[in-house]
């Protein structure tokens, strides 16, 4: 009930009763424990500022409750839980030296419970604490945290252990964010608003030791979904070395060479598992000398009797491929790695997923470095060191994923990402490859839509939807590549294909993910086929409109989306008989309160496509969809900076309308009636643009640019009558930034921009 | 967190990043419609400017 009522103001004096509730003498245990927890799930389901103003009194009660003089455990761990809640909306309480210095030390006396599950509560807050309030914790770090956390990475018992680890886990993070947060400021010449404590170098050496211990205390048990410290402590070696960079070798190197060949497993797979993982963040130098070494080692261990250690090292590999592109694509080493991973396809599944993934980042390196020697004007390089092994690569993938048991350790997937990986990467003497791969793909397909009807278990139905999304996602990937003449060829059956797929989700459940893929490849195929796509069009609409008005799924509505902005690009104004439709379910679609807010800008953005397609003929949707990108104008503030989501739609919003709008404009250059109509709309179109030129780094070199284009579109079109809207402070200053951007676009287009500011200026003078 | 041992968030992301490399080739291709409407890349653009 409060959970209904407090956001709307009402039933406030609701936290004071369950305080009180906790805080009189004589409140039984039972009230005391059901009033904590009435504020645990309020402060949990509740954000709304009547709550954050009460975080006074719901502090007090918690504080209360945690207290180690009450006697109850139940109480102190009902307390704990609700503190763990609550923690996002003391806000200004943490602000506070003397509230905060409460808050700690409870929370601190509380992690040294004799109850264990007490202890693991208080040790989740400060986890929580730490990522929340990072730049207040200096007081407590030396004397509390550290020696609080480092007993706990001590602990035997498993969840106490591993809240130790994710303590220093998300300081790593913490310390990642900041790090690129001050690299920002200082190439803006600007001082950052929180700096790096440090504290994960300062602790480098003391926690290290206890991480790589617990890395060795793996289950025996080949269960691969458990989460237990020995992973854990992986995932924080890999954040402290991302932090502490080449720091980290000269500590973990003693540890990889005596275990490397250990005889007991353990000790082995802990070795290789902390090679893995400290192949981010060194420097590329230190890493070389590092993996030349290694290199035969650990390949060789891809043949080991232990699957633990097969497994780690070919994830290993796919590190090493992705930090040290030179030195796995010599010919030397891949004529060792290549029959390798080839053999560990045929390994148990887990082992046969991470070969995969260590294929596709084989793949990614070797065609890197074949770019870097010489491409044609599409980028592509003739050859690469992969060529002579390409269709034997593709056909041991395939059968990976035809593989009975490959859907365990998700083992499809990574079959089919590798091939998609494949085949993105592939150099033209391979295309031959790509081609046979496009109809092997679309075989598959036809098999897999002739076979649903016949299954009947859930778990079976599942397995066919990640199938048929793989094969679409892998269809997507081939067509990129395919040549336009074979791409047309192909075209009929591949959109037969794709229709029935289309034409299946819609009597399904939960089959949106397969629908939006098979969406995106349609629009692949629009894009490849251009206006030979005409052909479809007739059988293809319905089911557009279908997805377009499918409101629920926001996923398949985007799709729809995009797939009418491809449709645009391509048919430009022979698509003007079907836009009447397209433009009226584009408008139900913003005028639906239900649809997910994400999808709207880009209806927004559509707008623009359909401008640019239509040219003059746009005139007619002017005012009917100019509206909805003024609306959007007004809605497009950000008022927490630290909602990072809202931040993200809010960018999006202005991106798609200022697009929007450009488009629009550009479009109308040659329709005075248009022009006339558009007038009005300027001063808005230039809050936007004002709102993004002292948004500063918030926004992206690409909005920033879109942002100058327009300027520079709306100074043709409406010349010395817009001048004094244009010429001001914020919109000279973003002019200025992006004349100095490191983005080209951002750089031409302002350089581009400021001049016709500049002969604008000029000639108003005259 | 598990999502950050071995590769086992890595099909999210990657579908992630299909979706994102989806989006921003849309995002080109409006780029490239407009700049091409622009005076900006005419040859002689920059040289009227100068003269």
């Amino acid at each position: 009930i409060a959970g209904i009522e407090l956001p709307f103001g009402q039933w406030a004096e609701v936290i004071d009763i369950l305080m009180t509730n906790v805080t009189s003498p004589t409140s039984n245990e039972r009230l005391r424990d059901s009033s904590l927890a009435a504020l645990g799930y309020i402060c949990q389901d509740i954000n709304a500022p009547a709550v954050e103003e009460k975080s006074n009194a719901i502090l007090t009660a918690i504080v209360h409750g945690m207290r180690n003089d009450e006697p109850s455990i139940l109480v102190r761990q009902t307390a704990t839980t609700a503190m763990l809640n609550a923690l996002e909306l003391t806000r200004n309480n943490f602000a506070n030296v003397d509230e905060r210095n409460v808050i700690m030390k409870v929370v601190c006396e509380t992690t040294q419970a004799n109850d264990e599950a007490l202890r693991v509560l208080a040790l989740q807050c400060l986890v929580k604490i730490v990522s929340l309030y990072y730049n207040y914790m200096d007081a407590y770090m030396k004397d509390a945290l550290f020696s609080i956390t480092v007993a706990a990475m001590r602990s035997p018992v498993d969840d106490v252990a591993l809240q130790g680890i994710e303590f220093w886990s998300n300081i790593c993070e913490e310390e990642l964010c900041l790090f690129y947060q001050e690299q920002e400021a200082r190439e803006e010449g600007r001082a950052p608003a929180v700096v790096s404590r440090y504290y994960a170098k300062g602790a480098l050496q003391h926690i290290l030791p206890l991480l790589l211990d617990t890395l060795a205390k793996q289950n025996d048990s080949e269960d691969d979904d458990d989460w237990i410290p020995a992973k854990a402590a992986g995932v924080c070696i890999m954040l402290l070395a991302q932090c502490t960079k080449d720091d980290i070798v000269r500590l973990i190197l003693p540890f990889i060479q005596q275990h490397f060949q250990s005889t007991d497993w353990h000790f082995r797979e802990a070795a290789i598992m902390a090679f893995g993982s400290i192949l981010e963040g060194p420097s590329q130098i230190v890493l070389n000398e590092l993996v030349e070494g290694a290199l035969m080692p650990l390949i060789s261990t891809l043949s080991d009797s232990h699957l633990s250690i097969r497994d780690t090292a070919a994830w290993t590999i796919s590190r090493v491929c992705d930090a040290c592109e030179n030195l796995v694509t010599r010919p030397i080493v891949l004529e060792t790695l290549v029959p390798a991973l080839f053999n560990c396809l045929t390994h148990e599944p887990r082992v046969a997923a991470n070969a995969c993934w260590a294929l596709s980042s084989l793949v990614k390196a070797a065609y890197q470095n074949a770019r870097e020697q010489g491409t044609d004007d599409n980028g592509e390089p003739d050859s690469y060191v992969l060529t002579p092994v390409f269709p034997a690569m593709v056909a041991k993938l395939i059968a990976t994923t035809d593989r009975p048991d490959a859907k365990e350790a998700r083992l499809r997937i990574a079959g089919y990402e590798a091939l998609m990986e494949l085949i993105k990467n592939s150099p033209k003497d391979c295309y031959v490859h790509v081609r046979q791969t496009t109809v092997d793909v679309l075989t598959r397909l036809q098999q897999v839509l002739s076979l649903e009807d016949n299954l009947m278990s859930a778990s079976d139905r599942e397995q066919l939807r990640d199938l048929q999304s793989l094969l679409c996602a892998t269809l997507q990937s081939v067509l990129r590549k395919i040549h336009k003449n074979d791409a047309a060829e192909i075209a009929e059956p591949i959109m037969t294909a794709l229709m029935q797929v289309i034409s299946r989700c819609s009597t399904v459940r939960d089959s949106e993910g397969v629908l939006a893929d098979a969406l995106f490849a349609v629009s692949v195929l629009i894009e490849v086929s251009g206006e030979g796509f005409a052909r479809f069009m007739d059988v293809f609409k319905p089911y557009l409109i279908g997805a377009l008005q499918n409101h629920e799924d926001h996923l398949v509505c985007q799709a729809a989306i995009g797939v009418i902005s491809d449709l645009c690009h391509s048919f430009k104004d022979k698509l003007a008989p079907l836009m009447d439709e397209f433009v009226a379910l584009l408008l139900k679609l913003l005028n639906d309160p239900n649809v997910k807010h994400e999808v709207k800008p880009h209806a927004l953005g559509c707008f623009g496509d359909i401008a640019l397609a239509l040219g003059s003929h746009y005139v007619r949707y002017l005012e009917a969809t100019v509206t909805y990108l003024m609306n959007a104008v007004e809605a497009a503030q950000i008022t927490n900076p630290e909602d990072l989501e809202q931040v993200d739609y809010v960018e999006s919003l202005r991106e798609n309308c200022i697009t929007g709008f450009t488009s629009i404009v550009q479009a109308m250059r040659d329709q005075p009636a248009g022009v006339q109509a558009l007038s009005s709309f300027v001063p808005q179109m230039v809050t936007l643009i004002t709102i993004v030129a002292n948004s500063g780094n918030i926004s992206s070199d690409e909005v920033q640019a879109s942002a100058v284009g327009l300027v520079g579109d709306l100074i043709e079109l409406f010349g010395q009558n817009i001048r004094s809207l244009v010429d001001t402070e914020p919109i000279n200053g973003l002019l200025q930034r992006c004349r100095r951007s490191k983005s080209q676009r951002a750089k031409a287009v302002g350089t581009w921009a400021s001049r016709e500011l500049a002969h604008l200026k000029r000639s108003g003078a005259n | 967190r598990f999502s950050g041992y071995k590769n086992v968030g890595r099909a999210a992301q990657r579908q992630k990043e299909r979706r994102q490399e989806y989006l921003e080739r849309q995002k080109e291709q409006r780029a490239e419609a407009h700049d091409r409407a622009r005076a900006m890349f005419d040859d002689d653009y920059f040289e009227e400017e100068e003269e």
